[in-house]
């Protein structure tokens, strides 16, 4: 890939993560205050609640696409982040190999889960 | 290869030393190593994160199981440092998006007396993220320990 647009898509795949994680965290973690105006879940945590979001295909969706995301922008970040470290042409191809590896295993381990929980 | 530090170009060579002080930085420069820092650690979290979610399709009892092993106050506080973490890291993010496709910098102008620089002259917007994370994160912790 052209580093130019690997480095472009981190930028998109950020805005994207304003919403999406945004949603997430606010849905999942603020969940003192938020319930008090009438917004977000309470026990977001509680398995009934895990069931049922993991049981609608939307949430699904959302999942597979936020986790791509996410670990895309993340995992280029400490790629970058490892070439400033050891700056040699010798290590660019295992810090390429050791992110993609860890990346892809990662958003397969995923997206089997959230799909398997949705067909169980 | 071990070059003397002294011979070295001190501004770019610093390795992990220099994230945090390699001379005057201004404060963008602290902005970035935060930055910096903050999306690692919500990296970290997420591959944790991924695999102590995916312990759900193991049912509901593997999963409370999850649940009451991260309800330890170590892993709650640990909870708030990645909300923390990463409203700072999103909303210095969004500024960093902007100027590193050139708005939010000012008109280029030829460097004549006295000089114009761009991110200094947008400084307050970086002010405002510093104050918005500072914001985000008393409300969060309000959220997780007070209420
Ligand atoms: C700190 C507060 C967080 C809480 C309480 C939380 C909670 C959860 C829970 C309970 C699930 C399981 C799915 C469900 O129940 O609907 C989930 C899934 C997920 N979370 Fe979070 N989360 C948090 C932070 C984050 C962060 C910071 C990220 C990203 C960097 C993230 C990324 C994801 C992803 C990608 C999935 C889907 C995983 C899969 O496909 O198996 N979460 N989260
Ligand atoms: C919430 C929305 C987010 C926005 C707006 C955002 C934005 C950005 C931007 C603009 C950069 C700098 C790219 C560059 O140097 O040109 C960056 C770097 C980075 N981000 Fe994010 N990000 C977000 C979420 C995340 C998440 C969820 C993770 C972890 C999974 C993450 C991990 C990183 C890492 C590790 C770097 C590299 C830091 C460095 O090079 O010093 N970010 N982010």
């Amino acid at each position: 890939m052209k580093e130019g647009l690997g480095w472009f898509f981190q930028l998109f795949t950020g805005l994207f993560l304003v919403a999406l994680l945004g949603v997430h965290m606010l849905g999942m973690h603020m969940d003192t205050l938020l319930p008090r105006f009438g917004m977000g879940y309470k026990d977001p945590l509680v398995f009934q609640e895990v069931l049922k979001r993991g049981h609608a295909p939307l949430f699904v969706a959302f999942y597979v696409v936020f986790l791509g995301l996410a670990l895309y922008h993340g995992f280029y970040g400490l790629r970058a982040v490892l070439m400033e470290v050891w700056a040699s042409s010798r290590t660019l191809s295992s810090i390429n190999m050791l992110v993609w590896s860890l990346g892809l295993f990662l958003f397969f381990l995923g997206t089997a889960v959230s799909v398997g929980f949705f067909l169980v | 290869m071990a070059i003397p530090l002294k011979a070295r170009p001190v501004q770019n060579d610093l390795g992990i030393v220099g994230w945090g002080w390699a001379g005057r930085y201004g404060l963008e420069r602290y902005l970035y190593t935060l930055h910096r820092l903050t999306g690692l650690g919500v990296l970290f979290y997420l591959v944790l994160h991924i695999f102590a979610t995916s312990t759900r399709i193991f049912g509901e009892p593997a999963w409370k199981a999850t649940m009451g092993f991260l309800h330890h106050p170590a892993f709650r506080f640990g909870e708030y440092l990645v909300f923390a973490g990463f409203v700072f890291h999103a909303l210095n993010g969004v500024r960093l998006i902007f100027q590193e496709l050139g708005y939010l910098l000012g008109k280029p102008t030829p460097p004549v007396f006295p000089y114009s620089y761009g991110l200094r002259d947008f400084r307050p917007v970086a002010f405002l993220v510093v104050v918005l994370a500072v914001v985000g994160a008393f409300v969060a912790f309000c959220d997780m320990f007070l209420v």
